[in-house]
């Protein structure tokens, strides 16, 4: 998704069980003043596609202002590995919340 | 053998043109009450003319945006009504589907569904769909499946029925600038991601809109989007504002008239803030866009779909120009009258200062009530038929706000006018706040219930034959709508009592 993605800041979330939304939520405040308006957040969860929105339906419902896309990974260190190469070169931050 | 690789589509409720009556279609938010589902159905949301490949003559306006961007774009792409998905099974590869409100969630669905305990219509008419053997064979064939519109946020609220569905993407906000793309990847079998929120800065331009293809339900055609009053309860105040050009929407009333639709329904949260500075109306904007309007439509019906209340005040006081609308171009041929949906929201000047002090501008929130009263007097006048909606449960609200709320439908009454109690539904900047729920109704709220009801059935008999419903065609319709209502009132007198015993002492 390249016009969609552009200019926009990762978020690997990595969560096992509740959510704390606030850390999400704070760390787009943040970005925001560096200019960013997008945010890609990969959830990486144990929860099944698509319940894992019972988790981070607070950080969808919190946000008005931003541009929110949210991609679902598998738990695994695998995936985690793979996915901090691949963002390297992108702004990202990983959270644990 | 179906030819559209991506077919867009919705429930009947949503595929229907309500008998050439948008308000009629609000009976698909509640359920069936005194008749039978189907007859409610028929009454609410009939079928719609469609063509050999399932196409409707009208459809959803939404629904034609996406269909002409994608068209545009080089894509197969058509809206098919529901009960004709099936003839594209072989082509379909995306099944898109659009909604006001799904799972009957938002005002005024889940406020029936509160009070009578039955799941709404739109509910159960959405259900039958997604478990259609057309839509599970789309699925089983790997069709990819794509949910926007209006109500995408209630997805994420029924995560099972997302999960059974086997729904790919679940977007929410303005598409015009991501569809295409979105499609490409779905089309090359990329990865999607689970959900999308368009936010404000990813808003389309004037220029990235479309002009829709085909017909649009009884002729809707958008002047401009957001709004700039910044009600805490509303989404749509989200959205950057614009105004659609004038040439933009003459092409879209000639599609609308060449498949024979007669007339214009014109779509704004404040039809009178056309081509306005802030919250000041802009008459020459307004004349212009109304003179087009007749030109085009001729003898056809001009419709608006939302005023403010403090625009029409405003409007008028300053500028004569709602007599001057109505007399000199929407009355001036065989037009009686016209409808819009208007917010009171609540008679309460502190609550209306906290959550909407925008609503009243130019006049100060303090004088809201005082508003109402006038710009309903002023519709009163100028035959224009204001449907109110009221809201009950908005945070912060104590039983005095709602006194006050009973107080001003008591001084409403003297004008013809529909008004709608709904309960606080959590959406704009209030989404994250809590759902209004039966426990939380007290009794001044079944006082404002009950003073809404006896309101606007007293005016509905003069609405219905004198104006909305006059003709030989809509005689079953309106003789149906006479039943219910006399069948509505009927029970609300037997619950009295027990309304009474619930809140004694």
């Amino acid at each position: 998704m390249s016009a969609l993605e552009d200019k926009a800041f990762h978020i690997v979330l990595i969560t096992k069980g509740n959510v704390n939304d606030r850390k999400v939520l704070d760390k787009m405040l943040s970005c925001s003043s560096l200019g960013f308006k997008k945010f890609i957040i990969h959830v990486l969860t144990m929860e099944d596609r698509p319940l894992y929105f019972e988790k981070i339906r607070d950080i969808i419902f919190e946000n008005i202002a931003f541009t929110l896309i949210i991609k679902y990974h598998k738990m695994s260190h695998v995936n985690l590995n793979k996915f901090l190469n691949e963002l390297r070169s992108k702004p990202h931050e990983v959270i644990e919340a | 053998m179906g030819k559209y690789e991506i077919v867009l589509t919705t429930d009947r409720t949503m595929m229907s043109n309500h008998h050439g009556r948008e308000f009629l279609g609000f009976l698909a938010t509640g359920p069936a009450i005194g008749l039978p589902e189907k007859l409610w159905l028929w009454l609410a949301a009939p079928k719609v003319r469609v063509d050999e490949e399932g196409k409707p003559v009208e459809a959803p306006y939404g629904m034609r945006k996406v269909e002409a961007k994608l068209i545009e774009a080089g894509f197969k792409a058509a809206i098919i009504d529901p009960d004709h998905i099936h003839k594209h099974l072989d082509s379909m590869k995306i099944l898109m589907l659009g909604h006001h409100d799904y799972f009957a969630y938002g005002p005024p669905s889940s406020e029936w569904w509160m009070i009578t305990g039955k799941e709404p219509v739109n509910r159960v008419s959405f259900r039958k769909l997604m478990e259609s053997p057309a839509v599970k064979k789309a699925r089983e064939k790997g069709v990819k499946i794509i949910a926007g519109g209006p109500g995408a946020w209630q997805w994420l609220w029924e995560l099972e029925y997302w999960r059974k569905w086997g729904v790919d993407l679940v977007i929410d906000g303005e598409v015009e600038k991501v569809i295409v793309e979105i499609v490409e990847e779905a089309l090359a079998n990329e990865p999607l991601p689970d959900y999308i929120y368009v936010g404000p800065y990813d808003s389309p331009s004037i220029e990235e809109i479309p002009v829709i293809k085909g017909a649009s339900v009884n002729g809707l055609v958008e002047i401009m989007r957001g709004c700039p009053r910044g009600c805490r309860f509303c989404p749509v105040t989200l959205r950057p504002l614009k105004f659609i050009p004038l040439d933009i929407i003459a092409k879209e009333i000639k599609v609308n008239l060449e498949a024979g639709i007669e007339g214009v329904l014109f779509h704004s949260e404040d039809i009178l803030l056309y081509g306005a500075k802030g919250v000041e109306p802009n008459p020459e904007a307004l004349i212009k866009l109304h003179k087009l309007a007749r030109e085009l439509v001729g003898e056809g019906p001009i419709g608006w779909s939302h005023l403010t209340l403090s625009t029409v005040k405003y409007a008028e006081e300053k500028y004569g120009l709602i007599s001057k609308l109505m007399k000199d171009i929407i009355l001036a041929g065989n037009q009686e009258f016209i409808g819009a949906q208007v917010g009171i929201e609540t008679g309460s000047p502190r609550l209306a200062k906290m959550v909407m002090p925008g609503k009243a501008a130019p006049y100060p929130p303090e004088k809201w009530p005082e508003i109402v009263e006038d710009a309903f007097a002023i519709m009163h006048e100028n035959h224009i038929v204001p449907a109110a909606t009221i809201i009950l449960g908005t945070p912060g609200e104590t039983e005095d706000d709602v006194v006050k709320t009973a107080e001003l439908i008591d001084r409403l009454k003297p004008y013809r006018s529909l008004i709608v109690p709904m309960f606080f539904v959590p959406m704009g900047t209030f989404k994250h706040k809590d759902w209004f729920k039966r426990k939380h109704v007290k009794r001044e709220h079944v006082d404002v219930l009950l003073k809404t009801l006896y309101h606007s059935t007293y005016w509905a008999e003069e609405i219905m034959s004198k104006f909305y419903l006059k003709g030989l065609s809509m005689f079953p319709v309106k003789l149906l709508l006479k039943l219910f209502i006399r069948y509505v009132k009927y029970r609300v007198e037997k619950l009295k009592p027990q309304l009474e015993e619930m809140f004694k002492g």
